[in-house]
């Protein structure tokens, strides 16, 4: 599998979405970082299919950070098809949820999250998780990108 | 041995420990499996160091964590040795490596009621792949030295135990009636 720098992101709602840009801004994560708007639009990325098919514009990313409650595709359904794709297990999923409902922590596990985070409520604590999963993953085995030169965030 | 002092809690860490607690109400248990002792001192230390008040128990062989998890023999007061939230499994064990431990871990508790980081010596991809396709909810790779490793727990201490959302753990009477341990 190609190595790459990418944290794939999924997040329906476009006001998280730019506080999530903001906060990686902020956070100063030397990745690129690309945003998809529903589970099924990261479902067709995983795949390059449709506006994906170019696979070294569109690499398959090193992390994912996904929601729970998506139009279209849930983060669940995307979690479901990611247990059917081995190949990927290597990748790690981040469920970033507003939810805390020990159900919904206890289904995304049960379908292979490796990791549960509730949505920070102020910005700051968003900067802080950001940095925090920056920080962990860095250390972390996982796809590692070649070089770990700063790029410049898309 | 300064330089790793300076690396200790900050007041915005320790904030988050105190709010942490109040809103999970109890500190999730860390279980460490590893056969080399000086390892599981070290890490100990590395815990404490970094002022992690969780609960930390250990176990020093790969059939040592299943009797725990199963709360045979020694381990058979579930009081004084409960289910954990997250276990530390080392890969090289002389009574059968840690994939044997994490692929019973995932049959028996199919519902991810347990997560399992793994941090061992072995870097190589195919086992790193591995251990990502049994399940493990992460690979960490055990560090050279002590500084390395306060430094390790500090970021281990910041993202699963200060951030992540752990499920309830199961119950041991809630397994033996649901079968799982047959």
């Amino acid at each position: 599998m190609e190595v790459t720098d990418l944290v794939l992101i999924a997040e329906d709602n476009p006001d998280d979405a730019l506080l999530l840009r903001r906060a990686i801004s902020k956070a100063g994560i030397p990745a690129r970082i690309k945003i998809v708007s529903d589970g099924e639009e990261m479902l067709l990325y995983l795949q390059g299919l449709g506006a994906y098919a170019d696979r070294s514009a569109n690499p398959l990313p090193a992390l994912i950070i996904l929601d729970i409650k998506m139009p279209r595709k849930t983060g669940l359904e995307v979690l479901q098809w990611l247990e059917e794709h081995p190949e990927l297990a290597v990748v790690p999923t981040v469920v970033l949820s507003a939810s805390n409902v020990e159900k919904d922590i206890r289904k995304a596990y049960h379908h292979g999250a490796n990791t549960y985070f509730v949505k920070p409520t102020t910005f700051d604590e968003l900067v802080e998780t950001i940095r925090a999963m920056q920080k962990y993953w860095d250390k972390a085995q996982t796809l590692k990108p070649a070089s770990t030169q700063p790029r410049s965030i898309c | 041995m300064n330089a790793a002092r300076n690396l200790g809690p900050l007041p915005n860490d320790l904030f988050l420990i105190l709010s942490h607690l109040l809103l999970v109400g109890q500190a999730p248990l860390i279980l460490i499996v590893d056969d080399n002792p000086d390892d599981v001192t070290l890490l100990k230390r590395a815990f404490a160091r970094n002022g992690v008040a969780n609960p930390i128990f250990s176990v020093n062989s790969g059939h040592q964590a299943i009797s725990y998890l199963k709360g045979e023999g020694p381990f058979s007061d579930r009081e004084a040795h409960p289910i954990p939230s997250v276990i530390l499994l080392d890969l090289q064990m002389p009574d059968g490596d840690g994939f044997e431990v994490l692929q019973w871990i995932r049959n028996k508790f199919p519902q991810g009621g347990l997560l399992v980081v793994v941090l061992t010596r072995v870097e190589e991809i195919r086992k790193i792949n591995r251990a990502y396709s049994l399940g493990a909810n992460s690979f960490l790779t055990k560090p050279g030295n002590a500084e390395e490793l306060h430094e390790l727990i500090h970021i281990f201490q910041g993202y699963w135990l200060l951030r992540n959302c752990f499920p309830e753990t199961p119950s041991g009477s809630a397994l033996l009636d649901s079968g799982l341990w047959k």
